[in-house]
């Protein structure tokens, strides 16, 4: 199956630290699986995933994404990625669906129908609802959906469901689920070890475990 | 970063919404228009008042006034904007905007250089209606450039020295004293004036009042003050880059 993430001896150091957060980890991601990126907190995921995201770029090793050497991307590679963040990031002084809008003009390709994707999340009667009313759970899927609206080929979701009550983080892993069934790669990164279990009778679920910047799954 | 004019526009119709729906931002957004209303209506009324009460010729002081009132926009602009910086890092948005085709970088030069020109608007229409004296268009027109530059200054030093709001405001009182530099200017003689020199605005005021009796001074001190204002920024924008950054 074609590798749409392939990362090979990646080592990465911030500035004035005295040692590797990430200490030479190598995976590869098959296109369209759900693949979980689990370890505990400061085992190095958060980086690898700024990483994958170009928010860090002073790495060594390769990464390639969707064949494409990261160190050689520009900004266009954006549109092809969505991304959610662990704390939902919107305009609290706009309504949700105002917030859509915005987001969308940021993008040069055709972009998702903000009401669609609002209705997909179950937030179509909140459209007109100012951002700063909204609950976490609402707050969340409607991150969940902002990073939807280029509809991106890979999705890189960190935390997805922290925070969230049982019935709202159901809410997200079926649209992940979802998601992944219209072909979407998905990076999930979390310390929740038992999200592979979430995705049960999923095809196409695999996980890489970290722990201290190194793979810690026999690999 | 990717700019196209209709996501210019898109970005612009959605900092308006943003600015319109805060009542400290909607207040700084329409401070140009009350500076000149202030500068156009009232100055005259207090002239005459102070004139027959007193004897007093406040006509004189006209340059120092429209010189002091012209600072004013830039700071307003640029102060808002800061505080919209402040809000957006809060909330998380500049995270988002890096990981799109905008990216952060291109995202903060789009605002820095629309929040120059607003100021630059804002001051063209103080100059053209301030009702009191009338200025050479060529010189006014580089004073105005000058002064525009200032609005990244408030903006970045706002964004770089607070983490929240509330320390925002704070840090916006220290800003005001920037026009310690112009009030250096009107009292003390040569050299000791140029103690405001370190204060941009300093360079504005005087580069304006000498713009109505002498050129060459005039020219001489907006030169000075576009490299001060341009390695003011260029310090301003390194120390933000590290804040983003950590």
């Amino acid at each position: 199956m074609f590798k749409i993430i392939e990362v090979t001896n990646l080592q990465f150091r911030y500035a004035g630290a005295t040692e590797d957060t990430v200490k030479g980890i190598s995976f590869k991601v098959a296109e369209g699986e759900i693949f979980g990126f689990l370890g505990p907190s400061g085992a190095g995921k958060s980086t690898t995933q700024k990483i994958l995201t170009r928010m860090l770029q002073n790495y060594s090793g390769t990464v390639a994404i969707m064949k494409l050497e990261l160190k050689k991307a520009t900004a266009s590679f954006y549109e092809h990625i969505g991304v959610g963040f662990e704390l939902p990031n919107l305009y609290s002084r706009f309504t949700a669906l105002e917030n859509l809008n915005f987001f969308s003009k940021l993008y040069s390709m055709p972009t998702e129908d903000p009401m669609k994707l609002l209705a997909m999340v179950g937030l179509e009667q909140e459209a007109k609802t100012r951002v700063s009313e909204f609950s976490k759970g609402m707050k969340m899927r409607l991150n969940f959906c902002r990073a939807l609206l280029n509809k991106p080929k890979i999705l890189f979701l960190d935390e997805p469901t922290s925070g969230l009550d049982p019935k709202n983080a159901r809410i997200i892993q079926d649209l992940i689920i979802n998601q992944k069934r219209q072909g979407t790669t998905i990076f999930l990164t979390t310390h929740n070890m038992n999200i592979a279990e979430c995705f049960t009778g999923q095809n196409a679920v695999s996980t890489v475990m970290l722990s201290k910047g190194r793979r810690n799954d026999g690999f | 970063m990717d700019f196209k004019f209709d996501k210019l526009l898109g970005l612009a119709g959605n900092d308006l919404k943003n600015l319109l729906r805060d009542s400290m931002l909607r207040l700084m957004f329409f401070a140009p228009i009350l500076i000149i209303l202030i500068v156009r209506m009232l100055i005259p009324e207090v002239t005459t008042l102070l004139h027959n009460r007193l004897s007093f010729n406040l006509a004189a002081y006209y340059p120092l006034i429209v010189s002091f009132f012209l600072i004013l926009p830039s700071m307003m602009f640029g102060t808002a904007l800061g505080f919209i910086f402040l809000e957006e890092r809060d909330e998380g948005i500049l995270q988002y905007i890096s990981v799109t085709p905008i990216t952060a970088t291109g995202y903060m030069l789009y605002r820095l250089i629309t929040f120059s020109l607003l100021s630059f608007i804002g001051t063209l229409l103080l100059i053209v209606f301030n009702g009191l004296l009338s200025y050479n268009l060529a010189p006014a027109l580089l004073i105005i450039l000058l002064v525009s530059l200032e609005t990244p200054i408030y903006a970045i030093i706002l964004a770089s020295l607070a983490s929240n709001k509330v320390e925002g405001l704070a840090v916006a009182k220290i800003t005001g004293l920037l026009l310690v530099g112009p009030v250096l200017g009107f009292f003390l003689r040569s050299p000791w004036k140029y103690i405001g020199a370190i204060f941009p605005p300093f360079w504005v005021t005087e580069g304006f009042l000498a713009g109505l009796s002498n050129l060459r001074d005039c020219f001489l001190y907006i030169i000075s003050g576009f490299i001060i204002h341009l390695i003011i920024i260029m310090l301003l924008l390194h120390l933000f880059q590290k804040k983003l950054t950590n």
